[in-house]
């Protein structure tokens, strides 16, 4: 029995019990037969925290009393105390992987430390010599040093701050040197520590943090790095992006809650934003091949990378959708999986004909509400109210947004609103009294 | 392959290229300090923050134009050579780039800013200056006042040493005399 089943069985057993689905004493009797004692023990997360939270303090401390910038301290002192954070960090990760102290609290305090402080280090160098501000270069520099950080002390923070370093990378590189597709290999560096998160505690807090750092930082990675020299392609990546970012969440389906399910969440989330956005007319205009920008900053091999992600996530996320078709795997993954279908179909047809884009809008206004019904179907099913809630409050904010920008009259209006409101509560109000009634049963 | 076993290795390796990489820095800047050309560049200071690096004085209003014939064959952000060279004034200026090193001459590698017709201008890597937080602004102020008052007659100019193509700079000067001194002279006659 995999690691991920033991804790997943380790978390619902005491519910079963509530629910009188098995007796104490067969629970009792599962925990010792596929031996859940150890994966189903708490970890102690405030000492975790407050680890992490300490070294932080004390690593920015540090930082600050540096920067002060010690005038009256000959050169020499002053270097020699900007290398103490770092030689302390480095003692310290010694100590942990010598006597193999590998707690939670250790590893993932130590490594944020350590991580601050050879960024500090190196700033601090920076600062004694006047050495100009290349923020590019030194991020990157902190970054790659930073990476065993993370597969030595196996620690989540470090990771999501090198994944936060890296976007920020791209974002100078993309601005001032033109292109920032070097990103991708670079956030690459990580992908076999995420691989073997996920493997080894897929149900964890730490695994659910870690994947929402790469999840964000690949969507705004995405955003920085396009070369965006045919208008309109972001419409495809992100869709594709974000389709398969949702099926590939569902497929945890041991998982639960919007925070527990980071891919799902943001996969969701990002699905139905992106869909509302295409209801509107803006991101139609102008856009594909017809429309090519040349020249302006804009560098043509680059774009190379743009047509990649544009062929490669799409086809992914439709082969994957298939998949989820011929596998029966659920209405709401197989919906959010159509994003992207629909996302480069749209694309090709209002790009041929740039008169068909009335189509693509009201096909959109058609999926989101398509979207929204069938998340409050699921939540209504399964009862859970926070997923019914968010698929009426994404039907409530089509209808809101079509009432805002269409010209109808204030009294239409009025009653549109009322009726939504009215409609929300209601479905709250009658899902939680039934949830309360079978609770008492 | 196990890592676990590499571990005697690459944890040393790891620690050498943490503190290597600052020690590569301060090996060639001490280099150019020791063995490197003096010279004086006039400035004239503005005034931004950086959280992470505490106060600095920011270093602008450096001539950095040269003229040259083929100017218009530089493009913007090209890798380029600047000599370095003292004017009538004794002070440091541009006097010529190219795309090869100048041998025999000071140098910064450097890159183009933008060039027009007849001139390039180059980026003088003299951005920042950092002094203690509480020091910097007063200085800040020092020396645009020494700017704006009577230009002809007080000056305020960065130190600066030169050597293979890197610039160190080593002091902030007002009417050749150390910024720290000027600043420690006006808070004692200041009640």
């Amino acid at each position: 029995m995999s690691r991920a089943a033991r804790e997943w069985l380790a978390r619902e057993l005491p519910d079963w019990v509530r629910k009188g689905l098995v007796t104490p004493d067969a629970a009792a009797e599962l925990g010792r037969r596929y031996d859940l004692v150890d994966a189903g023990r708490p970890r102690n997360l405030a000492v975790v925290v407050i680890a992490v939270f300490g070294s932080l303090l004390v690593g920015l401390g540090v930082i600050l009393l540096l920067a002060h910038n010690w005038a009256d301290l000959p050169r020499g002192a002053r270097l020699g105390i900007a290398f103490l954070p770092l030689l302390a960090a480095q003692g310290l990760a010694a100590f942990a992987v010598v006597t193999s102290r590998n707690g939670l609290a250790w590893r993932e305090g130590v490594g944020t430390g350590w991580m601050l402080a050879v960024g500090a280090c190196i700033a601090l160098v920076a600062q004694v010599y006047h050495i100009p501000g290349d923020a590019g270069v030194f991020t990157l520099t902190w970054m790659l040093l930073s990476v065993p950080v993370v597969y030595l002390l196996r620690a989540v923070l470090p990771a999501a701050g090198v994944l936060a370093g890296l976007v920020f990378w791209a974002g100078h590189e993309q601005a001032f040197a033109g292109t920032a597709v070097g990103f991708w290999p670079l956030a690459a560096l990580l992908a076999p520590f995420v691989r073997a998160q996920l493997r080894q505690e897929p149900a964890s807090a730490r695994t659910a943090l870690l994947l929402w750092a790469v999840a964000l930082a690949v969507l705004a990675a995405l955003g920085i790095t396009l070369e965006r020299v045919t208008p309109g392609l972001w419409i495809v990546v992100y869709a594709g992006a974000l389709a398969l970012m949702s099926m590939a969440g569902e497929a945890m389906p041991f998982l639960s809650g919007f925070w527990r399910r980071p891919f799902a969440s943001a996969g969701a989330v990002g699905t139905v934003i992106l869909g509302l956005m295409l209801t509107f007319e803006w991101p139609w205009k102008e856009i594909g091949w017809h429309h090519l920008r040349r020249g302006g900053g804009h560098i043509a091999p680059a774009a190379v990378f743009d047509y990649a992600v544009a062929i490669a996530l799409p086809l992914a996320a439709v082969a994957r959708w298939g998949l989820s078709l011929v596998r029966r795997t659920g209405a709401v993954p197989l919906a959010f999986g159509a994003s992207a279908v629909l996302a480069t179909a749209s694309f090709a047809v209002v790009g041929a004909a740039p008169g068909a884009e009335g189509i693509a809008r009201i096909a959109y206004n058609v999926f989101v509400a398509a979207l929204g019904g069938i998340l409050a179907a699921r939540g209504i099913r399964d009862r859970r109210l926070g997923e019914m809630n968010a698929g009426l409050l994404t039907i409530a904010v089509l209808v809101m947004l079509r009432f805002l920008d269409e010209d109808v009259s204030f009294v239409v209006r009025g009653l549109v609103f009322v009726g939504l409101g009215a409609a929300l509560l209601t479905t709250n109000a009658v899902l939680a009294r039934r949830l309360r009634r079978e609770e008492a049963r | 392959m196990n890592l676990r076993a590499l571990l005697p290795f690459l944890l040393p390796a790891l620690f050498l290229a943490q503190v290597g990489t600052p020690v590569f820095m301060i090996a060639q800047r001490e280099k150019v300090l020791r063995r490197g050309e003096e010279f004086r560049f006039r400035v004239a200071p503005v005034d931004p923050y950086d959280a992470f690096r505490g106060r600095f004085v920011w270093i602008g209003g450096t001539s950095n134009r040269v003229t040259t014939a083929d100017a218009a064959t530089y493009a913007r952000g090209e890798r380029v050579y600047a000599t370095v060279a003292r004017g009538e004034d004794g002070f440091a200026l541009f006097s010529a780039v190219s795309r090869r090193r100048p041998d025999g001459h000071d140098w910064i590698r450097t890159r183009v800013e933008h060039a027009s017709g007849h001139y390039v201008a180059v980026d003088t890597t003299l951005h920042r200056f950092y002094m203690e937080e509480s020091e910097a602004p007063a200085a800040e102020i020092a020396v645009r006042d020494a700017a704006r008052r009577d230009a002809t007659n007080r000056t305020a100019a960065v130190v600066v040493r030169v050597r293979n193509g890197m610039a160190v700079m080593t002091d902030l000067e007002l009417d050749g005399r150390p910024i720290r001194t000027v600043l420690r002279e006006r808070a004692a006659a200041t009640p």
